[in-house]
């Protein structure tokens, strides 16, 4: 039976289809009061859908095919797999799609609404870091893609589930046994995944923040305490255009947008071991207390 | 001195750092962005000097080839001033 939702997820609206349990689900256990019956937000911005592949995929080794609008844009994945191909195919569309705001592959997490970008690739601890911040005072506005407003400059939240791989599993379990965690993807092309909801406060859930710092962070387990490098602005706009996905196509407002926030933010290399020097880091350093 | 919008092509935006770390250029109609670690003075001097002939560091040589490469900036003028 296929069950479909709208799905709040400022800035934007989803409506979400899907005929595997898994999915829905997960859907509920993560975005809990966000999603909502068919029908239910005035305007939808992305139709998107995971469904059982037909044929002989329905039944032998069943996989499960992502939609967006008509478009199968992610290769087929086992059914188990598939509320993780859920989320990763909002990113595509999000990526694919966006032309009203900036987007950066980038965590972004804000405290005192002084926000932080974390740019990095794979296998830096990014995700982790978000998610010890993110349960420890600061607010999640992004886990992976960071929403910027081309005319404000002020990054917009966009807060979806946390997308924890390998040893970050157990890791995070430990720290957050009471949150609310997606089922596990195993075996997915980046390993084993899970998705972990973070606190949000509804009062925050469109407040926009002032890009504060651009860090971009290492997990290293050798180092024994947190290692800084201050970037200058050139450095960090060689950087930062490396993980916007949209700016060019945005044009001038895109180019303009991305100076900007260089100009405003103090901008760091970092390696750390461990998250709450991280955390330490950026309250005293990095944040402005009025 | 020349002034880098003499040479710019159509559509291309600089933006000088305030920190004086470098420059930034992009173009509109290619969508290339290319950072520069001169502050755009010192890029003014560059091309000033190129276009009169003066000669020029490796470095220096090799911005200005790329920023006429990458559709930056026109070589024509160049050539015209030189």
């Amino acid at each position: 039976m296929t069950a479909t939702y709208d799905v709040l997820i400022p800035p934007f609206n989803f409506r979400v289809q899907t005929d595997i349990a898994l999915v829905e689900q997960n859907l509920h256990t993560l975005y809990g009061q966000q999603v909502l019956p068919e029908g239910s937000l005035p305007f939808i911005d992305y139709h998107i859908a995971v469904r059982h592949s037909t044929g002989l995929r329905r039944w032998f080794r069943p996989q499960a095919s992502f939609f967006c609008d008509q478009h199968e844009p992610l290769k087929p994945l086992h059914v188990s797999q598939a509320f993780a191909m859920l989320e990763w195919g909002m990113n595509w569309t999000i990526a694919a799609h966006e032309l009203q705001h900036v987007i950066v592959h980038s965590g972004i997490l804000a405290k005192h609404n002084q926000a932080i970008l974390f740019p990095a690739p794979p296998g830096s601890g990014k995700s982790t870091m978000s998610a010890y911040l993110a349960f420890n005072g600061w607010r999640l506005l992004s886990d992976e893609m960071a929403v910027i407003d081309p005319e404000t400059f002020a990054a917009i939240p966009f807060a979806r589930p946390i997308c924890l791989k390998n040893k970050s599993i157990d890791l995070a379990q430990s720290w957050f046994p009471d949150a609310p965690f997606s089922t596990i993807a195993k075996d997915t092309h980046k390993g084993d995944v899970i998705h972990l909801s973070a606190p949000l406060n509804e009062d925050d859930r469109f407040a926009p923040a002032r890009i504060k710092g651009i860090v971009f962070p290492k997990y290293n387990p050798d180092v024994t305490d947190i290692q800084i490098t201050q970037l200058n602005q050139s450095q960090a706009m060689h950087e930062l255009a490396d993980n916007a996905f949209n700016f060019s196509l945005m044009a001038h407002r895109g180019f303009k947008a991305l100076t900007h926030v260089v100009e405003q933010a103090d901008s760091y290399h970092i390696e750390y071991r461990d998250a709450s020097d991280v955390k330490a880091f950026l309250e005293q350093e990095v944040l402005e207390y009025v | 001195m020349s002034q880098l919008s003499h040479f710019l092509q159509a559509g291309v935006h600089v933006h000088p750092f305030s920190d004086r770390s470098g420059t930034v250029l992009f173009n509109e109609k290619t969508t290339q962005m290319l950072t520069l670690f001169f502050t755009q003075d010192k890029l003014n001097q560059v091309l000033s000097h190129y276009s009169q002939q003066i000669p020029l560091s490796a470095d220096e040589l090799s911005m200005v080839k790329s920023l006429i490469r990458q559709e930056f900036i026109y070589q024509e003028p160049l050539q015209q001033a030189s």
